[in-house]
């Protein structure tokens, strides 16, 4: 068994921002989940700043989903083996509520590479009317804060969680997202939410081994319609991104970041793509 | 006596040109009570700026171009933003 995302993953989160994990965490944990939905003191943040793994007991039933080993996974790959907690939330809305602006979380984030995950938790089956987080891929390295981006309402490509119980979504939190509106007669929608910080340099914490696999210049390359002019702009962030985190500081697609940097080398065969 | 309201659409467009592909769009409708569209990958209204200006639509902002020196490899905001406007009658009670 594989303990850690590939490279593929790695080179599609970049790509896109998040990865969406169907059905991660099975039907009972689920319901067992509830409780700890239901019950107001879950509401409370934690003392922040701690290592995540102490942060709750591993019995209980957050516990155990944090403990999950597909999460485990998920956590070591992107902020490694000591992330520390930020801050979750239980989010719970009813029928009626829950239409947000459009954003991006939390304070302005001068990083250049290092970044946060947001991890989302549904615990129950939810549908269109349910109004789960709305989100535009590929819109991560665009720093703007906040709900500067508030009168954006539809942009192509944007997509909407709808899932079956127990799908985890986890994302840069630079990626620019809201809630939907609940619009359903009489569902309350639920959504477990948490943020990690990396405690160490966020490189090569997955596993490399298929990091010369050509599937990922390709993913890398790909484009989004809403990018518009600014497409090759976006290149560069990912080509940064990659160097970065497969610490590869030569990787380039199709030379764009090679041409403009005045380098005096030359590829070798094998990195041509 | 007639009452007039505004109706604002926003259209994002792929370059500068009012005829150039739309990429995203925001309605804010002056004339009605009715919440503001939420849906995800609903069709976009117009395909271009100039098939909404050919519809009645009155473009009242375009977009300015040029980032500043230093900042032209930035990524952040929709670039392309065009602001049209019709004024209607407030529909009767
Ligand atoms: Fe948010």
């Amino acid at each position: 068994m594989n303990n850690l995302l590939n490279s593929k993953e790695m080179a599609l989160f970049t790509k896109q921002g998040f990865l969406r994990f169907d059905e991660m965490i099975d039907t009972d944990l689920c319901k067992e989940f509830f409780s700890y939905m239901e019950n107001p003191e879950s509401k409370q943040y934690q003392p922040q700043g701690q290592l995540l793994w102490d942060v709750w007991d591993k019995k209980s039933s957050i516990g155990k989903i944090i403990h999950h080993p597909d999460m485990i996974k998920i956590i070591h790959s992107l902020v490694g083996k000591k992330p520390r907690y930020d801050h979750h939330f239980p989010h719970k809305t009813h029928p009626g509520k829950g239409l947000q602006h459009l954003h991006q979380d939390a304070e302005y984030d001068r990083r250049d590479h290092q970044f946060d995950i947001q991890i989302s938790l549904y615990p129950q089956d939810t549908s269109l009317e349910m109004g789960g987080t709305r989100f535009l891929p590929s819109s991560h390295f665009r720093k703007v804060n906040e709900a500067t981006i508030g009168r954006y309402q539809h942009i192509r490509g944007m997509q909407q969680m709808v899932c079956k119980a127990g799908t985890v979504l986890v994302w840069h939190t630079g990626l620019w997202h809201a809630a939907q509106p609940n619009i359903s007669e009489n569902k309350i929608r639920y959504m477990f939410k948490l943020r990690l910080n990396p405690m160490e340099k966020q490189q090569r914490l997955f596993d490399t081994s298929d990091l010369n696999d050509p599937e990922i210049s390709k993913l890398l390359n790909q484009t989004y319609l809403w990018h518009g002019q600014s497409h090759r702009r976006e290149l560069f962030n990912r080509i940064k991104f990659w160097r970065y985190i497969s610490d590869q500081p030569d990787y380039d697609l199709d030379m764009w970041m090679t041409r403009n940097e005045n380098s005096t080398h030359y590829y070798k065969r094998s990195q041509v793509t | 006596m007639s009452e007039l309201r505004q109706q604002l659409l926003i259209l994002y467009s792929s370059n500068s040109s009012p005829d150039s592909s739309t990429i995203g769009y925001s309605m804010y409708d002056g004339s009605s009570d009715v919440m503001s569209p939420h849906e995800v990958d609903t069709p976009m209204p117009y395909d271009t700026v100039l098939d909404a200006m050919r519809d009645g639509w009155r473009v009242i902002q375009f977009p300015s171009l040029g980032r500043q020196k230093g900042n032209e490899l930035e990524t952040d905001y929709l670039e392309f933003e065009f602001v049209l406007e019709k004024i209607v009658e407030k529909p009767h009670e």
